[in-house]
């Protein structure tokens, strides 16, 4: 008998294995999905010496396998969910070497989407704990939610805008009856906003200056342009790097909500204390560098160098305070019966931010005619001390609110239609809108630089530029906070089949130029609304997919981005207008 | 004053104002036939065949508990699995959508959209019980069937005005149902064969719904498994339960 152990053992294992196999309940699903998308033209921003570009062409040529798998036994289940994405072309091959290398001519990622255990009616009923990498979905708005800060925003794919990057919690749900849900979540580390591709484009904004300080930023455009113009050296963004938080105890986001229904409307109240997703320049270090060049089309026009800057990016606290509402009202109902009531939603989210300061430091930079000795940039000459301190605010501490008001309707079986008023858009963060005055700089520069010139003999030309800045400077500037009319229509065709969707934003705001007025003696302000050409910006997203049925399905569409350089979609920032074809099957 | 107040006493509880037709009778058993069951388990099989296209099939596990509450798991096919629906009532619908991983309140006017691509609209599939919803009026009789036409009550929410039940005596429930639209057109006309029973708990193993404005689309709900009395708690109708992966 004791030989036969060895041998019974294994098998008394792969018994036991057997029958707890049997008790699971597992299920699996999955998705192959193909992506093609054309850039209609090459987008892109900087003079010849810093041009940052995306070309016209074939912007995305991805393929993805999603897998979903759960396995269950009794009051728990483990559930896994990754994409599997080839990127459909190669990397920058450096050498005949790498045509060896698979993960250089077809490399691939994955994204954990989900991969976390969930046990229901744990000790209790009622009470449900959700622990492992997840995305937890607050707020009643369509795709717009600013009470939705839990997970990071993964706008990476602007057709999957409203998309969350997952992340490592612990979510506990007790629900004591049928009607009131209280949520608890942690969150131990921060994980940043995914952003696409294109945002790069942005280093080259470097006209965008992120300080609240109006009277600093006109210096700040009046010294650049001085640099350029006459010393040489335009100033230009080399590299933005962000600094994740720590990751200590301090650092954890936690959140609370309790949602339930009311007077037969649904209701929720929530809190969350965290971080932005969307990064805040912190620290500017700038240094010179001689590298003398010509514009290639126009030999006259030359710089001797450049005044690089790397900025370092952080992630400032937030406290966000949200009340979500959604339900219906038949307010026509009265006219007609076949008045439906309308869907109604409402989601606002009062922000706390904590106050957020750059540093603006340099090392020597020698010009030539004139030093600069290393250190950090005086930023005030009205106070007594160093004017190094207070540092300047990027964001100030006053308290705003970002919201979503939404209504839908049904016309009859072919028209649905969704309309939504969004205040705050997801990367917009700070006080100012017509409630707070606060401005974020689209784009800035000088008008008539030879108002400051008398600087130039000044014995402290940073004084003098101080002061001259308010007369030189341009910029335009938009509320920190934009308005949006967002717009959806779907109508079905062929036995719903076929889906004909009609998407579009459009900024309700516009544009604002400002600059000194010699008739008025002081700067002045002119409002470029929505519709004129300065000041329109919008996004028209049609797409038509057709379903095969079982799973099997086809699409196509166009992200239409409109509006100049400096306005919100026509940003070249934002990658441009694209079309697109998509091909997926789901099991 | 005082004698107004009486008067109106009397009017609210006169059998005038609590007058139940012979049809309301009919429609009421029929209710109670339907919800005898404490709670009820389904898988059906939804087969939809339009003139000249391929048939298109989707699989949903359906549970209904009570008089009203009603949740709907997609199975099959994939683009729709893991879709759900909660129906507390006809005003009070919640879908949960996987893509999105978030449940969304469901308005009245979405009850317009077709269901799925089938031939039945929200307000069939949403339907428990006729009683609250429509009010009777026995047409005829026979010793194996009453025929009932049904009236939308004021105010209430159905996409359909009127309707006429053809229920079986033996099991107290429809073998058919016509749909009319405001203007009197018969809109679909809905059959039930093959009633199965489990104790006094009776239903109909086929449903089928013919389109008469979709060129006589069909679609059938073929039920694979039933289960009744299961003791499935409250909090799975929950907005709740409809988060949980399982």
């Amino acid at each position: 008998m004791l030989r036969r152990l060895p041998l019974l053992l294994p098998m008394i294992v792969l018994l036991s294995a057997s029958v707890a196999q049997a008790q699971i309940d597992l299920r699996w699903g999955g998705r192959v999905q193909s992506d093609i998308r054309f850039r209609t033209a090459a987008v892109g921003l900087g003079g010849y010496y810093a041009r940052t570009e995306l070309p016209a062409g074939v912007a995305r040529n991805e393929n993805i396998f999603k897998l979903k798998l759960d396995a269950g036994y009794d009051r728990f289940t483990a559930v896994a969910e990754l994409d599997f994405v080839f990127y459909g072309y190669s990397q920058q091959l450096e050498g005949i070497g790498d045509l060896s290398l698979r993960e250089k001519v077809d490399p691939y990622r994955i994204e954990g989407q989900a991969l976390y255990i969930e046990a229901v009616d744990l000790f209790v009923n009622g009470l449900d704990v959700r622990i492992g990498q997840q995305q937890v979905f607050w707020g009643k708005g369509d795709q717009f939610n600013p009470t939705n800060t839990i997970n990071s925003n993964d706008i990476e794919d602007p057709l999957l805008f409203g998309e969350q990057v997952a992340n490592m919690m612990v979510k506990v749900d007790y629900t004591p009856g049928t009607t009131w849900t209280f949520t608890g979540v942690l969150v131990p580390i921060f994980k940043p906003a995914l952003l696409p591709d294109s945002a790069f484009i942005g280093l080259s904004a470097a006209d965008r200056l992120p300080m609240v300080d109006s009277a600093l930023r006109w210096r700040l455009h009046t010294e650049k342009a001085f640099t350029e113009s006459v010393l040489g050296f335009p100033t230009v963004v080399q590299t933005a790097i962000p600094d994740l938080p720590e990751r200590t105890a301090a650092n954890m986001q936690w959140a609370f909500r309790v949602a339930g229904t009311l007077w037969d409307q649904d209701i929720a109240l929530s809190y969350y204390y965290g971080r932005t997703d969307t990064p805040q320049a912190y620290l500017n270090v700038t240094r010179l560098k001689n590298d003398p060049r010509c514009d290639p089309n126009d030999a006259t026009r030359c710089i001797r160098g450049m005044l690089e800057t790397e900025t370092r990016l952080g992630y400032p606290r937030m406290q966000v305070i949200g009340l979500n509402m959604a339900g219906q009202v038949n307010l026509l109902g009265w006219l007609s019966s076949k008045i439906k009531p309308i869907g109604y939603r409402v989601e606002a989210g009062l922000f706390l931010p904590q106050a957020a300061t750059i540093s603006l430091l340099q090392e020597e930079m020698d010009f030539g005619l004139y030093t600069q000795p290393a250190g950090e940039y005086v930023y005030h000459f009205d106070v007594s001390g160093s004017g190094r301190f207070p540092r300047p605010l990027v964001v100030d501490d006053t308290p705003f609110a970002k919201w979503v008001v939404g209504l839908d309707y049904t016309f009859n079986k072919y028209v649905y239609t969704n309309l939504q008023w969004v205040h705050g858009f997801p990367d917009e963060f700070g006080a100012g809108d017509f409630i707070t005055e606060g401005w974020a700089v689209r784009s800035g520069g000088t008008g008539d630089l030879s108002l400051a010139a008398p600087c130039l003999f000044d014995p402290n030309p940073q004084k003098c530029l101080a002061t001259a800045g308010e007369k030189v400077a341009v910029e335009t500037l938009r509320p920190r906070l934009g308005d949006y009319l967002v717009l959806g229509v779907d109508i079905r065709l062929l036995s719903q089949k076929m889906l004909v969707r009609l998407f579009g934003i459009l900024d309700l705001i516009g544009i604002y130029e400002e600059r000194w007025d010699e008739v008025a003696g002081e700067r002045v302000r002119e409002h470029l609304g929505m519709f004129t050409s300065r000041g329109f910006s919008a996004v028209i997203y049609p797409e038509v997919q057709y379903n095969f049925g079982n799973g099997f399905e086809l699409g196509a569409g166009a992200l239409v981005m409109l509006g100049d350089t400096d306005s919100k979609f026509g940003d070249p920032a934002t990658g441009g207008s694209q079309v697109f074809t998509r091909a997926r099957f789901t099991w | 004053m005082r004698t107004l107040l009486l008067s109106l006493a009397i009017l609210a509880f006169s059998p005038r104002a609590h007058a139940e037709t012979p049809g309301d009778k009919v429609i009421k058993q029929m209710d109670e036939s339907m919800t005898r069951a404490k709670d009820q388990h389904f898988i059906h099989r939804v087969v939809t065949q339009e003139p000249g296209k391929a048939q298109r099939t989707l699989v949903m596990d359906v549970r209904i508990k009570g008089d009203e509450w009603r949740r709907i798991d997609f199975t099959d096919p994939g683009d729709i699995k893991g879709m759900k629906i909660l129906i507390l009532s006809l005003d009070q619908t919640y879908v949960y959508l996987p893509a999105f991983r978030k449940v969304r309140r469901v308005a009245g006017h979405a009850k317009e959209q077709g269901f799925m691509g089938t031939t039945f609209s929200h307000d069939e599939m949403s339907i428990v019980t006729y009683g609250p919803t429509f009010s009777g009026k026995l047409l005829s009789e026979d010793k194996n069937s009453w025929k009932v036409e049904a009236i939308r009550r004021p105010g209430k929410s159905f996409r359909h005005k009127r309707l006429v039940f053809t229920i079986r005596k033996d099991y107290k429930q429809p073998s058919e149902v016509k749909y009319y639209n405001e203007k009197n057109e018969l809109m679909k006309t809905e059959t039930r064969t093959d009633y199965t029973c489990s104790g006094n708990v009776c239903q109909p193993k086929v449903l089928k719904l013919v389109d008469h404005t979709r060129n006589g689309a069909w679609s059938k709900i073929i039920c694979d498994k039933w289960e009744v009395n299961t003791g499935v708690a409250d909090s799975f109708f929950t907005v709740r339960a409809l988060q949980r992966e399982r």
